[in-house]
């Protein structure tokens, strides 16, 4: 029976129908229109740089007749990219374990207890986002360098943490929301003492939260450049820096392969996060 | 004012058929309420003359004029909703001229008549306010006089007192009702409130999974049920069930299944075979012996509640439960095992075919 | 103190410190930093002068580049805002898989490394590339357009990083609106355009706010976009940072640098939420 509140709240509508499905109706609306260019032009450009990584060519240009796995080949052929690969894999682990644990901490202290002071707290956790990326490096290569952690992978993994963790925060503090506290209770009154709730109630419902957090600090920083850019040393190169100076200074597809790759790993690190937690709690619309 | 005619309106919503062929024609001035459990398609119905869901068949027609492919913003018809949907970042009065706004009426006479609309609902002040600082009831009225405003030909209200609580319910009951008859608009109302529907009704429509079961005045619907939908909707009913075994001097004689014999009217169609009779738990008395020419039935009392006005009381017959609503005269109510006859009018016992429930 | 605040401050302490350490104090000292001076043979100079201030203010290459980069801001808020709200509205007007599939595709491009995309589009606004020759294909130009090392690349590129925030963000907003609003402005007359000038519109301001306050923030504190996209040829502040602080070595002026980018977008944030509140609108902020 189709609920009788919602059928008075659709307007009459030219282009789409209120059931689902979007194959349904074949006619393409304006809107509709604008939709598919809009995706078209989101996705263009990755969509470029997938393609140039398959060029047979010395240069950045889009395969259309042949295709070559020449580019991919040739990562191989340049150490620097595999060592910077490492590198950024290292320290996106050692940051995103840091940066959840205590993200997770902080984010089960804001949202399931009302302290004075609770919103300065969150408003201050949540500040590094506010700060321009070039700020913070800037201001984190001027106190490692009185402080002896300049170039140093320690440096880099506490300066990796710093931009992370606001993230690992919103997402947890977003996953906790709904929380149910009852269950904790009920727990309590089937004769668990705190420690045992916290370990076999309280992180079991936190951990898809938790892992969609460690999911996107991972993310965060292992795509981090411009923070890194100030903290770095020469000997510790990161992946996006090496591409950052690579398409400074020589443009060619390497990059490009590079880079594909690199979307290929993200996109299946995504599905992982997708499955976990759902999209709409996330973006906090539902 | 106009008269409004609806001529076997049809909607489905993925195949399922919401409204089907719900025809009805609502005099000029007239109140009248849809009422039934909600996905009824009550508000369907209400959605489609307000020009808000295109009908998959049928006709809507305004003072003989057929608008069902009119488009909703151009029809003449003023609606209220059940959350008031009153436009949060305008003021009161922004509110209430926004219709008027929409039909280029000039500035001064919006003013005017905003001011005017205002104190039909007796909220003058309120016009530089913003609706969160009203109350739910100060909202409904201003939600009223926003629709009123512009001089529709119909109202339509789609369970406007369902969010408020239930003194405020029937203050508002009456006041709506001393307003539309003030101005005098043909008036379709949707609720699932039948005591709603019964007290503010010139007619009401009971409907039920997309269907007309019965239009009528509210006494009418009251005591002489269609059919059993009817019946159980509306009140409270009894109901026993019983093989016809006669028919004479206008009434008809069932058998149930203890073997006594009832008699009563026929709600429909001619009752053959098998009925259900169904009585009015104020029309039942508790006596001790049964005098003459009633319908009787022996029982024991299960339970009296006691409601003030009214005592409620379940008996236990051979022919199931039965509930008695007996008037509160000052006597104790019987105790719980007393033994009683219950007697009823036989033109109280209404024969129907037995329905099934749902 | 309470039971629970007390475990609510041991939650939350970890996460403080660590920024307070690694956040707070390093931020403070580049406060400090910026006015001390600067010389090229003995390095930094403590004192507190307002020397760099006065320089940057005093030189017009420094002003331009700031009002570049404010202007850049501007025009991709204002871009973001035109692409992004039709987008936002088209998919409250979707459901079901048809919904989340257009979810997902604008969503994507977050996921994928900001370098990736930048370079993508580098690819795309290359003298030979697709764009320089649809232009030259439908007669627009006689010779290719310089779109890369122009500002008018950096807000292509800047506009597609941002777009899906400000997707989001409206998104967001147009959820939480009441459809019986315009069901109510249509029964009072209103067609299909006039409700949503009078009601959608109105109603999702909040949303096109918070939008772009996001876009212009991030667009203001932007390096990787406007490196690739301008180098060295259209600089931004952030680039101008990056270069006084690593090439020049002149950390006090980029201090200062880094401090006033810091100011400005504070202040247009705060000048814009106070004539929001105070305006014609300021009901639908309460």
């Amino acid at each position: 029976m189709p609920p009788e509140g919602q059928a008075l709240t659709s307007t009459v509508s030219a282009d789409v129908p209120a059931s689902a499905g979007m194959f349904r109706r074949q006619r393409l609306t304006p809107l509709g229109s604008f939709n598919v260019l809009f995706i078209g032009f989101l996705l263009a450009p990755v969509v470029v740089v997938v393609l140039v990584a398959f060029t047979p060519e010395g240069w950045l240009k889009i395969p259309t007749t042949s295709f070559s796995l020449r580019w991919f080949r040739a990562i191989g052929e340049h150490p620097e990219f595999i060592s910077a690969f490492r590198n950024s894999l290292g320290i996106a682990v050692g940051a995103s374990i840091l940066a959840t644990a205590i993200g997770t901490l902080a984010a089960l202290g804001i949202v399931r207890y009302r302290f004075p002071g609770r919103e300065v707290v969150s408003s201050f956790l949540l500040s590094p986002l506010m700060v321009p990326t070039v700020v913070s490096g800037v201001a984190l290569l001027y106190f490692f360098s009185r402080i002896g952690l300049a170039s140093t992978l320690a440096g880099v993994i506490v300066a990796h943490v710093v931009v992370t963790m606001p993230y690992v925060i919103r997402t947890v503090g977003a996953s906790l929301a709904g929380f149910d506290r009852s269950l904790e209770l009920a727990a309590m009154t089937l004769g668990a003492n705190r420690l045992q709730t916290f370990w076999h109630v309280t992180l079991p419902l936190s951990l898809p939260g938790m892992t969609a957090g460690a999911v996107f600090a991972f993310i965060v920083s292992f795509d981090e450049l411009t923070v890194t850019l100030f903290v770095t040393g020469p000997k510790l190169v990161t992946l996006p820096i090496r591409i950052y100076n690579h398409i400074t200074y020589i443009t060619d597809p390497l990059v490009a392969a590079v880079s594909a790759l690199l979307v290929f790993l993200t996109i299946g690190v995504v599905l992982i996060l997708e499955r976990l937690v759902g999209l709409d709690r996330l973006l906090g619309t539902q | 004012m106009a008269k409004l005619e609806l001529d076997r309106l049809t909607k489905r919503f993925d195949g399922i058929l919401a409204v089907d062929g719900v025809s009805l024609a609502i005099e000029e001035g007239e109140f009248v309420s849809l009422l039934g459990p909600s996905g009824c398609g009550k508000s369907t119905t209400l959605g489609m003359v307000a020009g808000l869901l295109a009908p998959d068949a049928g006709s809507i027609r305004i003072g003989g004029r057929d608008i069902t492919r009119q488009p909703g913003h151009r029809r003449n018809i003023g609606m209220v909703f059940q959350h008031y949907a009153l436009f949060p970042h305008m003021t009161v009065a922004q509110n209430v001229a926004f219709g008027l706004r929409m039909r280029k009426i000039p500035k001064t006479d919006i003013a005017t008549r905003v001011r005017r609309a205002l104190e039909l609902v007796r909220l003058p002040h309120a016009a530089e306010r913003h609706p969160r600082q009203l109350s739910g009831g100060e909202q409904q009225r201003i939600a009223v006089a926003r629709a009123l405003v512009i001089e529709p030909a119909i109202l339509l209200l789609d369970e406007p007192l369902s969010n408020l609580d239930a003194r405020l319910r029937e203050e508002m009951r009456i006041e709506l009702r001393e307003i539309q008859r003030r101005v005098g608009i043909t008036t379709v109302f949707v609720t699932h409130d039948q005591a709603e529907a019964l007290a503010m009704s010139d007619r009401v429509a009971v409907m039920n999974r997309g269907r007309i079961m019965q239009v009528g005045p509210p006494a009418t619907i009251y005591d002489r049920p269609a059919n059993e939908f009817v019946s159980s909707f509306i009140g409270q009913t009894n109901r026993i069930e019983g093989d016809v075994v006669g028919a004479e001097a206008g009434y008809v004689t069932l058998r149930v299944a203890s073997g006594t014999c009832l008699r009563g009217v026929a709600g429909g169609e001619e009752p053959k075979g098998r009925v259900a009779a169904l009585i009015r738990p104020e029309k039942i008395t508790l006596a001790g012996e049964a005098p003459a020419g009633r319908n009787s039935l022996r029982g024991r009392v299960q339970d009296s509640v006691f409601l003030g006005t009214v005592i409620y009381y379940i008996v236990s017959t051979d022919g199931g439960r039965f509930t008695v609503l007996a008037q509160n005269t000052g006597a104790a109510p019987r105790a719980a095992g007393t033994d009683v006859t219950l007697s009823w009018e036989p033109a109280h016992t209404l024969l129907v075919a037995p329905a099934a429930m749902e | 103190m309470r039971p629970g605040f007390r475990a609510a401050l041991g939650l939350v302490s970890p996460a403080c410190l660590w920024l307070l350490a690694f956040f707070l104090i390093p931020l403070g000292l580049v406060l400090r930093l910026s006015f001390f001076g600067f010389s090229p043979t003995s390095g930094i100079v403590p004192a507190l002068e307002l020397g760099n201030y006065w320089k940057i203010f005093a030189d017009e290459y420094y002003l331009g580049i700031f009002v570049r980069t404010v202007r850049i801001s501007l025009l991709v808020t204002f871009l973001t805002l035109a692409l992004g709200y039709p987008e936002a509205y088209y998919l409250t007007r979707i459901r079901g898989r048809a919904k989340a599939l257009v979810l997902v595709a604008v969503l994507s491009p977050l996921i994928v490394s900001a370098i990736t995309r930048t370079f993508g589009w580098f690819i795309l606004l290359a003298p030979n590339g697709l764009v320089n020759s649809a232009i030259l294909g439908l007669g627009l130009a006689d010779g290719p357009v310089r779109l890369i090392y122009s500002e008018t690349g950096i807000v292509i590129g800047l506009t597609h990083v941002l777009v899906p925030f400000m997707v989001l963000s409206i998104y967001a907003s147009l959820q939480r609106r009441n459809p019986a609003l315009v069901s109510a402005a249509q029964t009072l007359g209103a067609g299909p355009v006039r409700a949503f000038l009078e009601i959608t519109l109105p109603l999702s301001l909040p949303g096109i706010v918070a939008g772009s306050v996001v876009v212009f923030t991030l667009s203001m504190s932007a390096f990787v976009t406007p490196a690739i996209l301008g180098g060295t040829r259209v600089r931004v502040v952030a680039y101008l940072i990056y270069e006084e602080f690593l090439l020049s070595l002149n950390w006090p002026f980029g201090a200062a640098l880094a401090l006033l980018l810091v100011l400005i977008t504070m202040v247009v944030v705060v000048a814009y939420n106070r004539w929001l509140e105070r305006g014609r609108w300021a009901e639908v902020f309460r």
